[in-house]
C-alpha cells in the first residue's frame, strides 16, 4: 500500500478545527484526543428507530476486514432501539475509511452521522434522555416519525440545573455518547433478552 | 510533511500555502496568479533567511511529489524563477533536492512515487530546466529496470511518463527516444496481460504511429495549447530565457523482490474500444492514469479527493464532449476498480467507491442523468464469467442508488431479468442489485419511487430475512421452549439427551436449526447464543468436532442458501468459535457443487466463502493455518477447478484458492515458499507474491 499521503498537504494548511472534548469522560484532553486518534470505534447517529442491525451491519461490514462488533443503542426501560449505535472495527484504518466515506450518506433513507468514539464501555448503549431515549429527542421541536416519540420539555424553555441557573442546551454528543461518563448503578438490568 | 505549528513563522506558513494552493483558483487568472507567486517567492528568497529558503525548497519538493495534477504549474514557477538572477539558485536547489529522492523510488511498494517524480521531471524538461539528453538517459534507466524485473514496476513508471515527455523528446532527441519506444514495444509484446499498462501502451503507440493522420493531429494540437497542465505555454518569451541545469542524473535501479501488479481494466470506455485496430485516445489514457494516482495519493481524505476531481473539472477547460469523455473515464475507472475481484494488496472497499461515487455525483447534480446513463453503459459491458463481480458491483451500486434519490432507470435494470432463464448471469445480477438495495432501505419506504411490477416481483422472491422451515417440527417445539427458558449449555445438553426419538444426529441437527432460527433475530442474538451453545457443543464426548462442523454447515446451507448476508455472518462467527474449519468449508462447497444444487444457491455460498476468506486475510487471522491443512485445501481446490465445467463457478473457486494461499503467505511466510513451489500456475504465484 502506498504510504504517500497527499491529503495531509492540505490538511496541515488548515487551521485545526476545534474538536469536541467530553469532560465527563474522566480523561484529560490529551488522553481523550489520543484515544480518538487510535480509536477503532465509531458512533452512528440519526438512525431511524426502525433501522435493523442487519441493515447497519450490511453497509458497514463492506469496509476493510469487516465489523468486529455492533452495539445498538437502546432504551433502558423498554429495550427498544433509539436511533444510534456503536460500531467497532478491528483496526483504526478500517474505522477511518468508514468515517470518511459513509458519513452523512443515507441508510434507510436517513442521512447518518458517523463520528469517532473513544470506545464502547458497558452502559453507554443506553439513552439518557426523557424516558430512556436520547436527549436530542427530548429537544426536538418537530416530530420525527422515525425517532422515539418523546414528551419533551418543549414549551417550557430551557432546563435548569440544581443551582437554579441556566444550563445550556445539551448537544446530543455530550449526553449520549460521552466516554465513560455513565455511572454504573448497582442492580442494573442485565442485557438478558436472549 | 508540511506542518503548521504554533511556533512556525507566518511567512513560512504563507509560503507553504502559496505553493500548495498554486492554481487552485482556476485557469481564468492563471497567468496573473503564477506571476504573483513568482514575485512573492522571489521577495521572500531575497530576504536571505535560511529557514524561509528551506521551507520553499521542501514545499516545492513535497508538492511536486504529491500533486501530479500540478506538475506543469510547479515546473512553470521554477522556470520563471530561473529567469531571474536573484532566484536562479533557488531553482537549482529545488531540482537538486528532488533528484536526491530518486533512490527512494525503488524502495516504495508501489510505483506511485516514481510516477509523480518522473512526471515532474518531464515537465522540467518541457520548460527547459532539464536537459533532454539527461532525461532520455533516465528513461533508458527505467527501460533497463523494466527488462530485468519480473514485475512491471519500472515499466509502469516508464509508460506513465512517456505521454508527458514524448512531444519534447521527439523534438529534441528523436533517435534515442524512438529507440526506447522500440525496446518498450518488445517488452510489451512479451507481456500478455491486458491491464492498464496494455491500454496505456496501445494509446501511446497509436499516437506515435499515426503522425500523418487527422485524428492524431487534433490530439497533437491539444498538447500545444496553453492549459492547466501546460501553463508554461502562457509565457513564451520567458521560456526562452530559462536557465538549464547543467547536470545529469540517474535513476538507481534496484532489483526488487516484491511483485507489483497493475490494475486490471475489465471494461473499456466505449469511445476507445474499437472493433478494428484498438485506436485509443492518448488523452483518455492520461486522464485515467491521473485518476489512479489521485485515488492512491488522496484516499485517506474524502473531502480532498473530491476537491481534486472538482479542481480538474473546474480548471481544465473542457468542451461538452470532453466533459462527457472525462465523466465516462472517471466512472469507468472507478467501477473497474470495484469489479477487480482478483485480490490486490491495495484493494479498497466497495464502501470507499460507493461513497466517492455518491459525493462526486452530488457535485455534478446537473448531469446526474448522464452519470447514471454512464453507469448503465458500464453494467452492459461487464464480463459475465465471475459472480464475485456481481457481488462487488451490487454492493457499490445499491449504496449509490440509495444516496442518489433512487434516480435509476428501473426498467432498464429490471429489463435484464429474464424469467425464462432461471440461472442466467444477468438474472443473478438483477436479483443481487435489488436485494442489496432493499436491504439498505426498506421497500415500503419508497413505494412511490419503485414501479409496482418490480415491487411485486421482489415480494415474490424468497425472503432473505427468514430462514427456511425446520424439518422435525415436534422436536423443534421442545427445543424452542428450552431456548426460551434460557438454559445454559449443560442444562440444554441434559434435555437433548432425554429426546430419544429421532436419533442423536437428527436431534443435534434440529437443535442447530432451532438455534439458527433464534440466532437470526439479530446480530446480537447471534453473538450471545452462538457463544452460549456452540462453544459448549465442542466439549468432549458430546459430538465429534468434525461431525459438528459438517452438520452445522449442512444446516446453514439448508436454512440460508438464499441469503448471502446470513451465510457470511454465520461462517465468520462459526470460524471464530472454531466450530468449523476452512477445510470443512471447502469440502462442504465441493459437496454442494457435486450435488448439482441450484446455481444461485451455489453462487451465494461461493460469494460468502470468498468474503470470509478475504477478511481473514486482511486480519492475518487464518484459522488452522498449518502447512498441511492449507496444502490439503489447495489440493482439493485445484482438483475442483480442473474438473469444473461451469466457468463462473470455476473462476470463483480460483479466487477462493488465491485468498487462502495469500492468507497463508501473510501468516506463515517461511512455509509459504515451500507451498508456492507446488503451485503450477505462474499467474497465481505472481499474485501471491505481490502480497
Amino acid at each position: 500500500m502506498s504510504n504517500l499521503n497527499a491529503a495531509s498537504l492540505y490538511e496541515n494548511l488548515q487551521q485545526p478545527i476545534s474538536q469536541y472534548y467530553d469532560k465527563s469522560s474522566n480523561l484529560t484532553r490529551e488522553e481523550y484526543f489520543y484515544k480518538l486518534s487510535i480509536s477503532t470505534t465509531l458512533y452512528l447517529g440519526n438512525l431511524s428507530i426502525y433501522t435493523t442491525e442487519e441493515q447497519i451491519f450490511e453497509l458497514f461490514n463492506r469496509v476493510g476486514a469487516g465489523v468486529r462488533r455492533l452495539i445498538m443503542g437502546r432504551n433502558k426501560e423498554t429495550g427498544k432501539a433509539i436511533g444510534f449505535c456503536f460500531i467497532e472495527y478491528f483496526n483504526h484504518e478500517d474505522a477511518k475509511e468508514a468515517h470518511e466515506y459513509l458519513d452523512l450518506l443515507k441508510l434507510d433513507e436517513r442521512a447518518i452521522r458517523v463520528d469517532w468514539d473513544i470506545g464502547y464501555s458497558e452502559g453507554r448503549e443506553y439513552g439518557r434522555g426523557t424516558g430512556g431515549n436520547q436527549v436530542r429527542d427530548s429537544y426536538r421541536k418537530v416530530a420525527d416519525p422515525e425517532r422515539p416519540n418523546v414528551q419533551s420539555n418543549r414549551g417550557r424553555g430551557r432546563s435548569y440545573n440544581n443551582n437554579g441557573g441556566r444550563r445550556k442546551q445539551v448537544d446530543e454528543d455530550e449526553s449520549d455518547n460521552s466516554g465513560g461518563g455513565y455511572k454504573k448503578r448497582a442492580g442494573n438490568r442485565s442485557n438478558n433478552n436472549y | 510533511m508540511l506542518q503548521i505549528q504554533h511556533q512556525t513563522p507566518p511567512e513560512i506558513n504563507r509560503i507553504r500555502q502559496l505553493i500548495c494552493k498554486a492554481g487552485d483558483d482556476g485557469a481564468d487568472t492563471f497567468k496573473k496568479d503564477l506571476q504573483k507567486i513568482v514575485d512573492v517567492l522571489g521577495e521572500y528568497y531575497q530576504q536571505n533567511k535560511q529557514d524561509v529558503k528551506d521551507a520553499m525548497i521542501q514545499s516545492f519538493i513535497q508538492c511536486a511529489k504529491l500533486l501530479p495534477l500540478k506538475s506543469g504549474i510547479y515546473a512553470t514557477i521554477l522556470a520563471l524563477l530561473s529567469t531571474k538572477q536573484t532566484t536562479q539558485s533557488l531553482t537549482d536547489q529545488i531540482i537538486l533536492g528532488l533528484l536526491e529522492h530518486l533512490p527512494q523510488i525503488a524502495q516504495e511498494e508501489t510505483p506511485i512515487l516514481g510516477q509523480t517524480i518522473l512526471k515532474f521531471l518531464s515537465e522540467l524538461m518541457n520548460v527547459g530546466l532539464l536537459n533532454t539528453v539527461s532525461f532520455v538517459e533516465c528513461l533508458y534507466d527505467l527501460e533497463g529496470g523494466a527488462e530485468n524485473e519480473q514485475s512491471p514496476f519500472y515499466l509502469q513508471i516508464l509508460l506513465t511518463t512517456i505521454p508527458h515527455a514524448m512531444i519534447k523528446a521527439m523534438e529534441k532527441n528523436q533517435i534515442e527516444f524512438k529507440n526506447i519506444i522500440q525496446n518498450v514495444e518488445v517488452l510489451m509484446t512479451k507481456r500478455k496481460t491486458e491491464d492498464r499498462l496494455f491500454h496505456l501502451w496501445q494509446s501511446i503507440r497509436n499516437f506515435l504511429n499515426n503522425q500523418e493522420k487527422d485524428a492524431h493531429t487534433q490530439i497533437f494540437q491539444q498538447f500545444l495549447k496553453t492549459s492547466y497542465p501546460r501553463p508554461y505555454l502562457l509565457f513564451p518569451d520567458e521560456m526562452t530565457q530559462v536557465r538549464q541545469l547543467r547536470r545529469g542524473f540517474k535513476i538507481p535501479i534496484v532489483k526488487r523482490t516484491q511483485i507489483w501488479r497493475p490494475q486490471q481494466i475489465l471494461v473499456l470506455n466505449d469511445e476507445i474500444r474499437s472493433q478494428s485496430n484498438n485506436k485509443t485516445d492518448i488523452q483518455i489514457e492520461i486522464t485515467r492514469q491521473w485518476i489512479y494516482e489521485t485515488i492512491d495519493l488522496f484516499k485517506t481524505n474524502r473531502q480532498q479527493i473530491v476537491f481534486q476531481f472538482q479542481l480538474y473539472q473546474n480548471c481544465i477547460k473542457m468542451t461538452p464532449s470532453q466533459e462527457a469523455q472525462f465523466r465516462q473515464t472517471l466512472i469507468f475507472t472507478l467501477l473497474n476498480m470495484v469489479i477487480e475481484v482478483v485480490p490486490r494488496k491495495d484493494q479498497l472497499s466497495t464502501a470507499f467507491y460507493s461513497g466517492l461515487l455518491t459525493h462526486l455525483s452530488q457535485r455534478n447534480s446537473d448531469s446526474i442523468k448522464e452519470w447514471n446513463e454512464t453507469i448503465e453503459q458500464f453494467i452492459d459491458l461487464i464480463p459475465q464469467n465471475n459472480i464475485l463481480i456481481v457481488e462487488q458491483l451490487s454492493d457499490c451500486l445499491s449504496h449509490y442508488f440509495c444516496n442518489s434519490n433512487f434516480k435509476l432507470n428501473w426498467d432498464k435494470y429490471f429489463g435484464k431479468y429474464n424469467p425464462d432463464e432461471t440461472d442466467s448471469f444477468n438474472n443473478y445480477l438483477v436479483v443481487m442489485i435489488f436485494r442489496k438495495l432493499f436491504l439498505l432501505v426498506s421497500v415500503e419506504k419508497i413505494t412511490d419511487l419503485v414501479p409496482k411490477n418490480i415491487i411485486d416481483w421482489y415480494n415474490s422472491l424468497q425472503d432473505i430475512t427468514k430462514p427456511l422451515d425446520i424439518e422435525q417440527l415436534s422436536v423443534a417445539e421442545k427445543i424452542n421452549s428450552y431456548l426460551q427458558q434460557k438454559l445454559n449449555g449443560i442444562e440444554m445438553l441434559e434435555q437433548l439427551k432425554l429426546i430419544t426419538n429421532p436419533g442423536p444426529e437428527v436431534v443435534i441437527q434440529t437443535f442447530l436449526e432451532s438455534l439458527l432460527q433464534s440466532i437470526s433475530k439479530s446480530i446480537t442474538h447471534l453473538n450471545v447464543l452462538s457463544k452460549r451453545y456452540l462453544s459448549f457443543l465442542l466439549q468432549p464426548n458430546i459430538i465429534k468436532p468434525e461431525k459438528l462442523g459438517e452438520i452445522l454447515l449442512q444446516t446453514i446451507f439448508r436454512m440460508w442458501n438464499h441469503s448471502i448476508f446470513h451465510l457470511k455472518v454465520y461462517l465468520k462467527e462459526f470460524l471464530n468459535l472454531e466450530v468449523i474449519s476452512n477445510l470443512q468449508i471447502i469440502n462442504w462447497v465441493g459437496e454442494i457443487i457435486k450435488q448439482k444444487s441450484e446455481a444461485f444457491k451455489i453462487y451465494n455460498v461461493l460469494i460468502a466463502i470468498n468474503d470470509v476468506f478475504r477478511k481473514q486475510t486482511k486480519l492475518d487471522q487464518v484459522q488452522d493455518c498449518t502447512y498441511e491443512n492449507v496444502k490439503e485445501i489447495n489440493t482439493i481446490l485445484t482438483k475442483m477447478i480442473e474438473q469444473e465445467q461451469d466457468i463462473i463457478i470455476q473462476s470463483s473457486l480460483e479466487t477462493i484458492q488465491l485468498q487462502i494461499l495469500i492468507a497463508f503467505k501473510s501468516t506463515n511466510g517461511a512455509q509459504s515458499e515451500k507451498l508456492l513451489k507446488e503451485v503450477k500456475s505462474t499467474y497465481i504465484k505472481q499474485i501471491i507474491m505481490s502480497f
